[in-house]
């Protein structure tokens, strides 16, 4: 078994109630064997747009100004059919590739809810605040939602730039608890000085003055200031989503050291899959080391850091101990097949795992103590699902 | 893609142009702004008219251009170089912009509104090892100021080789200063360079102005 701080060899995992109880020599209850699998805690993608599956590859040479424009023109042409059936698919190639949790922004929640429950994959979804839909009206609709054991409710908040500030605080005014907001901020240098020139302050400066940063997650961040950094180590988790940057050519840089080092909770991200294009999260975590090394010229940023940010960060974000292999943490485990981590050295299975590996090493995951995949079983339906989506994309002109 | 480069002839300016130029880009010209004031927050002052002298031994086209240097009216006297670079056929700056927010943003900001891309391939690397690495590539620097309680006073006009750099990085962590000299610690002027195809001889005088403050004035290259 291995987490983000190392790695065990020939331990037997107990689960109870969904919750690890015992890690170590105890046999007891019935038993999975495991001895060609290599367990690790579940991958969480903080940051998806699941039903944007149905505009993968769809447009894919623009920068984020001239995409989002695209993206908003085919999206008028979505149907409810159309998003259920993408986000399915998105929801089985998440979970067939190791992503036990989601965090998605888009405008079905509703369905997302459903399919957490359907698929038995922990997500956050809310309603976004976005081209009519208001904050009041937002949030009263993603608090029906209702929270289950693993869906949790999320307001989303497009962005600074699409929605102004007024919509921002209107939200906060409305939030109770632990309720959290789920926003893209500073992705892009357009967009942090048409918020300077319009507010006077940069994003992340702007947010901290309306008391919004312990509500706040906030996503990608690739034009931060040195100055916010701090602003954002009372927030629940930033994310960083390095595909998406590059392949939308925003030209930031993520700060990931410095945030680290500052104690900020950084977690990852895929983005949704119009803009990676992939939902898998071994490959994110690669690019988000590459990323870093390429941008700094120095290997700070290692693959431990990354599995953290992927897996107990992720949790974290969630409010749900989780990500590590230890009693008192969440069952959300994934099983990889062994004989994939080759040369099969204990001191080698992090690197493996970040550099090597992609999601098409996953044999089985658990969520909550429960096997909610094993290799192949969505076969038939993926196949179904595939062919009522290309059905349904021929029958919208230009999509 | 074409690019001007910012170019007030010191370690960062001249080592972005190099490593834009690794990138393949095509720079277009040289921009060197000279502020009338010595307390610009945006421009290196010190011995910034000699630029010339430099861009003559890379080959490249230099465009000089005046700034009040009051920190208002700095933004506006970039922006007037930027749209200059714009005209020749730049599509983005390159920026020897190493830590500082201030101006990496301030750059971005006028650059924006030109219309143009922004470059600074030094941005956040680990200082220190940037310093070595600067002598390591061939590229030779005087230090032509330095105000910094604790800084090696005596290198002030001398051409600095890696033992100087050792005894600058000793005393920037004993003192706090940072080492390649990001909070206006100390300038430089660019004497060699890879890029260069002569090498500049430099003559000037060292003068003490204060009991933390040297500088190196040059009065002529060949």
């Amino acid at each position: 078994m291995v987490d983000y701080r190392g790695v065990r060899e020939r331990v037997n995992v107990t689960i109870e109630d969904g919750t690890i109880t015992r890690v170590g020599g105890e046999v007891e209850g019935d038993e999975v064997d495991c001895s060609d699998l290599v367990v690790m805690p579940g991958l969480v993608n903080s940051h998806t747009h699941a039903s944007m599956l149905a505009l993968r590859g769809y447009f894919d040479d623009g920068e984020l100004e001239d995409w989002l424009k695209r993206m908003w023109e085919a999206e008028d042409k979505f149907t409810d059919e159309l998003m259920y059936v993408s986000a399915e698919l998105a929801v089985i190639e998440m979970l067939s590739s190791g992503t036990t949790a989601f965090v998605d922004m888009y405008f079905n929640p509703n369905q997302i809810k459903d399919l957490s429950e359907k698929y038995g994959i922990r997500a956050s979804a809310g309603y976004t605040v976005l081209r009519g839909l208001d904050p009041e009206e937002a949030v009263k609709k993603t608090r029906s939602l209702g929270k289950s054991d693993l869906f949790t409710p999320v307001v989303n908040v497009h962005s600074i730039y699409a929605v102004g500030l007024d919509a921002l605080t209107r939200v906060r005014d409305l939030l109770t608890g632990g309720e959290r907001i789920h926003i893209h901020v500073s992705e892009t240098r357009a967009e942090i000085f048409s918020v300077k020139k319009r507010y006077g302050l940069f994003p992340v400066e702007l947010l901290w003055r309306e008391g919004l940063i312990p509500h706040i997650q906030a996503v990608h961040l690739g034009w931060v200031t040195s100055w916010e950094i701090e602003l954002l180590k009372s927030s629940p988790g930033v994310t960083h989503c390095p595909t998406s940057n590059m392949k939308l050519a925003t030209g930031g840089s993520f700060p990931f050291k410095e945030m680290w080092e500052a104690g900020v909770n950084i977690t990852l991200g895929t983005d949704g899959p119009a803009s990676n294009n992939s939902l898998d999260m071994f490959r994110e975590m690669r690019t988000a080391v590459l990323l870093q090394r390429h941008s700094y010229w120095n290997t700070w940023v290692k693959a431990q850091h990354v599995l953290r940010a992927s897996t107990m960060n992720g949790y974290r974000l969630f409010k749900v101990n989780g990500g590590l292999i230890e009693p008192g943490h969440v069952a959300d485990l994934v099983l990889l097949n062994r004989y994939d981590l080759v040369p099969a050295l204990n001191n080698r299975t992090i690197s493996h795992l970040v550099y090597h590996l992609t999601g098409n090493s996953v044999e089985r995951v658990i969520v909550r103590g429960r096997m909610v995949y094993r290799r192949g079983m969505f076969e038939e339906r993926k196949r179904k699902l595939v062919e009522k989506l290309e059905e349904i994309l021929a029958g919208l002109r230009e999509v | 893609m074409e690019v001007c480069s910012l170019f007030s002839g010191g370690k960062d300016s001249t080592f972005a142009l190099h490593v834009s130029i690794l990138h393949g880009f095509r720079v277009k010209c040289l921009i060197t702004v000279l502020p009338k004031r010595r307390d610009s927050w945006m421009f290196q002052s010190q011995n910034v008219d000699f630029t010339s002298y430099q861009a003559d031994a890379m080959g490249l086209p230099l465009v000089w251009v005046e700034s009040s240097g009051e920190k208002e009216r700095e933004l506006e006297d970039l922006r007037e170089a930027f749209k200059i670079a714009k005209s020749m056929g730049a599509k983005g700056i390159v920026s020897g912009a190493l830590l500082s927010d201030y101006q990496r943003i301030n750059i971005n900001s006028v650059a924006h509104d030109v219309g143009l891309k922004t470059f600074s391939p030094l941005w956040r690397k680990d200082q220190e090892r940037y310093l070595r690495e600067l002598i390591k590539f061939g590229v030779k620097f005087i230090i032509t100021s330095a105000s910094a309680y604790g800084f090696p006073f005596h290198l002030v006009g001398k051409v600095i080789e890696e033992e100087d750099v050792e005894l600058i990085v000793e005393r920037a962590r004993k003192y706090g200063f940072n080492p390649a000299f990001e909070g206006g610690e100390a300038e430089t002027f660019v004497v060699e360079a890879p890029l260069f195809r002569r090498k500049l001889n430099v003559e000037g005088v060292v003068r003490k102005i204060g009991e933390f403050e040297w500088i190196f004035q040059i009065e002529r290259i060949h």
